[in-house]
């Protein structure tokens, strides 16, 4: 029989308790246990989070998995609200409220101290807004408006200095795209195909949208900082969803799958040349939040089969690493 | 026929509530009223259940508790009405009607 000092060159090192800074494919032996373990590496899964303090749908999302922002969108009283959350990794804290409440917005910049909130729908009296928010990690503050007003639109960005918005609703179903400076917002070239309820990811110069309505498109547009390319479809059309990460790796979140309205739990995985279905959310869910990466993404709120807002977050983890045992006779 | 899921009720408390571990070895699937779905005769389905205490339900108690909260939704629906108000309109302000659900033996 094979050494494994012979095979790899090394020898297996014992350790009373796990070793520091594992990597995937190390193996060691566990002396208290008496158990030959190795740490792996597995397909990306999801897991519940802390839930967020108030169900809602219709929400926007931005930052990372250790330091989200959720704000704005519908609770089971008020058809828009002004609320902010903010996420640590474990549990929602309320914080300082939007100027203008709404639903439906755009969501913009990847960490949680730099975020910007774009237009959106006042859904109570069903007015569009123009009106644009930068969070500073405190607070919401106004800053210049979008040249149009639009809802179920999509955007992303690094920050709150640079982001992009795409497509969304306006009197009708809108192919248009601004981008942001910080300072103001510049109409740049249309997607190739006008949508809504769709998703995005990405920053202002290197962004994808994917999918939307109507009928649930299956069509996946990448944007160069200059204009939008059609690049591979999606598995199954989606609308009604969340997207996270950037324009090399994103994941699309639940979503409807064709119009049927009960809240998917497919999780779909850009790797900047095509999409491949991972881990599925534990709760299928519409009209929900997502922000973070590829790799650490956040799901949260939205609603299910029965139209109940959801107050459930879930951590999506790509690789999950983990100790595993050896099996030895 | 020998069943492919089992079903329980317990409530999500948030983190920890499933973790990374046990949704890379076990599909979960939530339903409303906080009806869950695990594999039958699956050792890290059983473990699950115990983990949160969910209470055991056979398939149909679990699809009564489901099409309850579904025709009490759809209920809900029918019934929420604005004078003048297109379907489009009502699809747009309340989200489509919720469609039935049918749970796996």
């Amino acid at each position: 029989m094979s050494e494994y000092k012979s095979i790899h060159g090394v020898k297996v090192r014992d350790y009373t308790t796990d070793p520091d800074n594992l990597i995937t494919g190390q193996v060691w032996y566990d002396k208290t246990n008496k158990v030959l373990q190795y740490q792996a590496s597995g397909a990306g899964a999801w897991a519940s989070g802390g839930n967020i303090n108030t169900a809602k749908r219709q929400i926007g999302g931005a930052g990372s998995q250790t330091a989200g922002l959720a704000f704005g969108g519908e609770t089971a009283t008020a058809a828009e609200v002004n609320e902010t959350e903010a996420y640590n990794g474990t549990a929602w804290t309320e914080v300082n409220n939007l100027n203008t409440a709404r639903i439906s917005m755009a969501s913009s910049g990847h960490e949680g101290t730099s975020i910007l909130c774009t237009t959106g729908e006042i859904s109570s009296t069903s007015a569009l807004t123009v009106n644009n928010e930068s969070w500073n990690g405190t607070s919401w503050t106004e800053v210049a408006n979008v040249n149009t007003a639009r809802r179920h639109l999509a955007g992303d960005g690094a920050s709150n200095t640079a982001a992009i918005i795409a497509g969304g609703d306006s009197s009708g179903v809108l192919d248009s795209t601004e981008t942001w400076n910080g300072t103001a917002w510049t109409e740049v070239n249309n997607l190739n195909t006008a949508r809504e309820q769709l998703a995005a990811a990405g920053i202002a110069t290197a962004a994808i949208a994917f999918g939307g309505t109507t009928n649930s498109l299956v069509l996946n547009e990448l944007w160069n900082g200059t204009s939008w390319t059609e690049v591979a479809d999606l598995n199954a059309g989606r609308q009604q969803w969340a997207g996270a990460g950037l324009s090399t790796a994103a994941i699309g979140i639940g979503g409807n799958e064709g119009d049927s309205p009960v809240g998917s739990a497919k999780t779909e995985e850009w790797n900047g040349t095509a999409w491949a279905e991972v881990g599925d959310l534990a709760t299928g869910r519409r009209l929900g939040g997502g922000l973070g990466t590829s790799s650490a993404g956040l799901a949260f709120a939205g609603q299910n089969a029965s139209n109940t807002k959801l107050v459930t977050t879930e951590e999506f983890t790509n690789p999950v690493l983990a100790t595993k045992t050896v099996d030895v006779d | 026929m020998a069943k492919t899921y089992q079903y329980c009720v317990a409530e999500n408390w948030g983190k920890g509530f499933i973790d990374h571990d046990e949704s890379q070895r076990i599909t979960f699937v939530g339903y409303p009223g906080n009806v869950w779905q695990v594999p039958a005769y699956n050792k890290h389905g059983n473990l699950w259940i115990a983990k949160v205490a969910g209470t055991p339900k056979t398939k149909d108690q679990a699809q009564t508790i489901v099409t309850a909260i579904i025709d009490a939704a759809q209920d809900t629906w029918d019934n929420d009405n604005v004078d003048g108000e297109s379907a489009d309109e009502k699809i747009d302000r309340l989200g489509s009607k919720p469609t039935d659900v049918t749970l796996a033996e």
